[in-house]
């Protein structure tokens, strides 16, 4: 015990004065979350769109005085389409509406027939949906004010509801989910890269030459990575609700809980890492290829994962952060609910077993 | 001294192929990471898991039913009999979304009122939620568009007609797999250079380059040349993924796209170099690389878009290479974007080249001093 405790402390001061280390431990996870906070936002604002006015009439000057009114689009008036064509090609433009000479004529028409046009730059399709809806939100909003209220439009109103998240507000699902990418970095690549050196350089086997177990070894290399995993959580969840005003409904006993299991498996990922890699640079790009990457793309919180191809659905069973992910936005947003957080914490420590177990076969190969 | 910038480059180059874990990393990586993430990486919404909670008994609501469970974006469907049994399905994330028709649904549409449907989301989905919505609100115009002709006490608005250009039926992965050939050449470019220097300072033989006859300059364009191949041959293979596995299509000038490729990966390199110029070891140069590669990616615009972001951050964005070579990426594969925007987006990467560069040759000069 004292042994272990001894090698224990001789990590932390590794890390403590690693400076690189604790860039990634402290600095990076505020930047990250920011980020998240305000840089990746799917809600439509300030699009830049054109309003390619053909004709002349009252109501279809009216209507382009609506969009300009608008306050999420920034609109370049144009009088030709060709004016706003090649500016939809080189991206500075987003969309752009066509209010026809025959404007006026169209509308008395009614009965369904088109009135304008929207083109959009579908380059980027989930941009170009959001602007489009938009933009035929101005349109039917602009109809309705003209004609007065009360009449009916539809036969079927939809009465839609966004529980845990009423406002719709991307960041209160993104910044969740970049903690679990934070913890990621912690638990599986800064140990990857820390235990592959210690191979690369041979220090591994020197260690192993001492009285000192593998299991201890092991022990004292990960604990140090559990903790300092523990007190970004902890910073994260402070800065998230502070700071960033991301609301915490459930208790932050069952947020530490679920992230202290979430480190078992990212540990062993990162241990699994670099006893099969065995080099730094390798090791590196694994930790990024297979951890720290699928928590971005694979984990669910920024691609849906049930509209993944369903081979790739199965592979996302054994990405850690998919489990973490459905937790954190749970215990953040909508309260903690046990049977999800166990049926989460469960499927975690079975995926830790897992690369455990590849571990501890890798590593008796190695020591022959 | 041709000939001593041609052994060193050499030299540079065998170094890395040599090791086969090295070469496969780098080769066969990117080319599995485009074919899953190109797969993953949708925000389109398919298979989503539907509740129906249904008080009404009549037609009406039966019909709307039908039609959505039949819709492409809805997986599996659940009957469920209350809203109790509903909310707790959604808190264990099981269902996306719910349906919950009154009682009186189908007596309104059959007495020409309109109808409420209660669609209940959950908001942890945000954005699949919000597609979802889409969808289930075209559904409602559809039967809300057939009812108005039998029902003449509704009426029909003029509609706006939109049209997609580029990309007409909004195939997320025309968008998303170009954009990985960028940003995985970008890795690339930047693990080769970021690991150079430092490696050398780490093992000791740093010391010996700079007593060898090379100049601070020829060190740092030896050390170039490895990930320009890297970048360029990775982003050549990634594009070949994106187009005969993927089938995206390809309208502009590859000529033109990889010109620009070339200034690219050579403002990339110079970030890396500096990095690797700065670290004290080899661990050090790999965190570093990390710690600019991550908020590099995000602020360009790669997943979602460069203009979504505040005016200040859009500012510092233009420092990210990723950020013009994606729109030229873009504007190459489905808008055979002109040569004037594709230069107008390849300046800056080229004085974003010229301030890294000078950076890390001055910080390799002082090393020498």
């Amino acid at each position: 015990m004292r042994r272990l405790w001894a090698l224990m402390k001789k990590e932390s001061y590794q890390i403590l004065r690693d400076p690189a280390a604790m860039l990634i431990t402290f600095v990076l996870p505020p930047i990250l979350l920011f980020l998240f906070a305000f840089a990746v936002s799917l809600d439509v604002k300030n699009v830049r769109v054109g309003v390619v006015l053909e004709g002349d009439g009252p109501a279809a000057q009216d209507l382009a005085a609506a969009f300009e009114a608008t306050p999420y689009l920034r609109v370049t008036p144009a009088r030709h389409r060709a004016q706003v064509e090649s500016k939809l090609v080189s991206g500075e433009l987003k969309a752009f509406a066509v209010i026809p000479a025959d404007f006026e004529a169209r509308l008395l028409e009614g009965q369904g027939r088109a009135a304008i046009q929207i083109v959009t730059d579908a380059s980027n399709p989930n941009t170009s949906t959001f602007t489009a809806a938009y933009m035929q939100g101005v349109f039917a909003g602009w109809l309705q004010s003209r004609e007065g209220a009360g009449q009916e439009v539809s036969a079927i109103r939809l009465e839609p509801r966004f529980w845990f998240n009423p406002e719709l507000q991307s960041r209160r699902t993104l910044v969740p989910g970049a903690i679990a990418v934070v913890m990621t970095m912690i638990g599986t690549m800064l140990t990857a890269l820390v235990v592959s050196r210690e191979w690369e350089r041979g220090t591994m086997e020197a260690m192993l030459a001492t009285p000192a177990t593998m299991g201890e070894l092991i022990l004292s290399k990960l604990l140090p990575y559990f903790f300092l995993g523990g007190v970004a959580c902890a910073g994260c969840a402070f800065m998230a609700v502070q700071v960033l005003g991301v609301p915490m409904v459930g208790s932050f006993g069952a947020l530490m809980l679920i992230s202290a299991v979430f480190l078992v498996p990212a540990l062993g990922q990162g241990l699994m890492i670099s006893t099969l890699a065995k080099n730094q640079l390798v090791a590196m790009q694994l930790a990024v290829m297979s951890g720290y990457l699928p928590s971005f793309l694979l984990s669910g919180f920024v691609f849906e994962i049930q509209s993944m191809p369903a081979f790739i659905q199965k592979i996302t069973y054994i990405i850690p952060a998919r489990h973490y992910v459905s937790s954190l936005q749970t215990v953040f947003l909508a309260g903690d609910v046990w049977p999800l957080f166990l049926r989460d914490m469960a499927s975690m420590l079975a995926v830790g077993a897992l690369f455990f177990g590849i571990t501890r076969l890798k590593s008796k190969k190695g020591l022959d | 001294m041709l000939g001593r910038l041609l052994a060193s480059i050499r030299k540079e180059i065998l170094v890395f192929l040599r090791d086969p874990k090295v070469r496969a990393m780098l080769f066969g990586l990117p080319v599995m990471q485009v074919l899953v993430f190109g797969f993953a990486a949708t925000l389109e919404v398919r298979h989503v898991d539907l509740a129906i909670v249904n008080d009404d008994a009549g037609r009406w609501s039966r019909e709307m039913i039908s039609r959505a469970s039949a819709a492409s974006f809805v997986g599996r469907v659940v009957h469920l009999d209350s809203m109790e049994e509903f909310s707790a399905r959604l808190a264990r994330r099981e269902v996306l979304l719910g349906l919950h028709f009154p009682a009186d649904f189908s007596r309104d549409v059959a007495l020409g009122r309109p109808a409420n449907v209660q669609v209940v989301i959950d908001g942890r989905r945000a954005n699949a939620g919000q597609v979802a919505l889409s969808y289930v609100t075209a559904i409602a115009a559809g039967l809300g568009l057939e009812l108005a002709g039998a029902e003449p006490q509704f009426v029909t608005p003029p509609q706006a007609e939109v049209r997609h250009w580029f990309n007409p039926n909004l195939n997320f992965r025309w968008f998303m797999v170009p954009n990985l050939a960028a940003t995985l050449s970008m890795v690339i470019a930047l693990t080769i250079t970021g690991s150079s220097i430092s490696r050398e300072r780490e093992l000791g033989t740093f010391d010996q380059l700079l007593v060898s006859p090379s100049t601070p300059l020829e060190i740092i364009v030896s050390k170039t040349i490895p990930a320009l191949l890297g970048g360029g041959i990775v982003g050549v293979l990634v594009v070949g993924v994106a187009m005969f596995a993927f089938d995206v299509p390809f309208y502009g000038s590859f000529a033109l796209m990889f010109a620009a490729m070339f200034p690219f990966v050579l403002a990339i390199s110079g970030v890396g170099l500096l990095v690797s110029s700065l670290a004290g070891t080899q661990q050090q140069s790999m965190l570093g690389i990390f710690f600019v590669l991550s908020p590099t990616i995000m602020i360009s615009g790669f997943a979602t878009p460069f203009e979504n972001m505040p005016q200040w951050l859009q500012y510092i964005g233009q420092a990210s290479p990723l950020k013009h070579f994606l729109i030229i990426v873009q504007g190459s594969f489905l808008k055979s974007m002109p040569a004037a925007d594709v230069w107008s987006n390849v300046w800056p990467l080229l004085i974003i080249a010229a301030v890294s560069f000078t950076t890390a040759t001055l910080v390799v000069q002082r090393r020498l001093q």
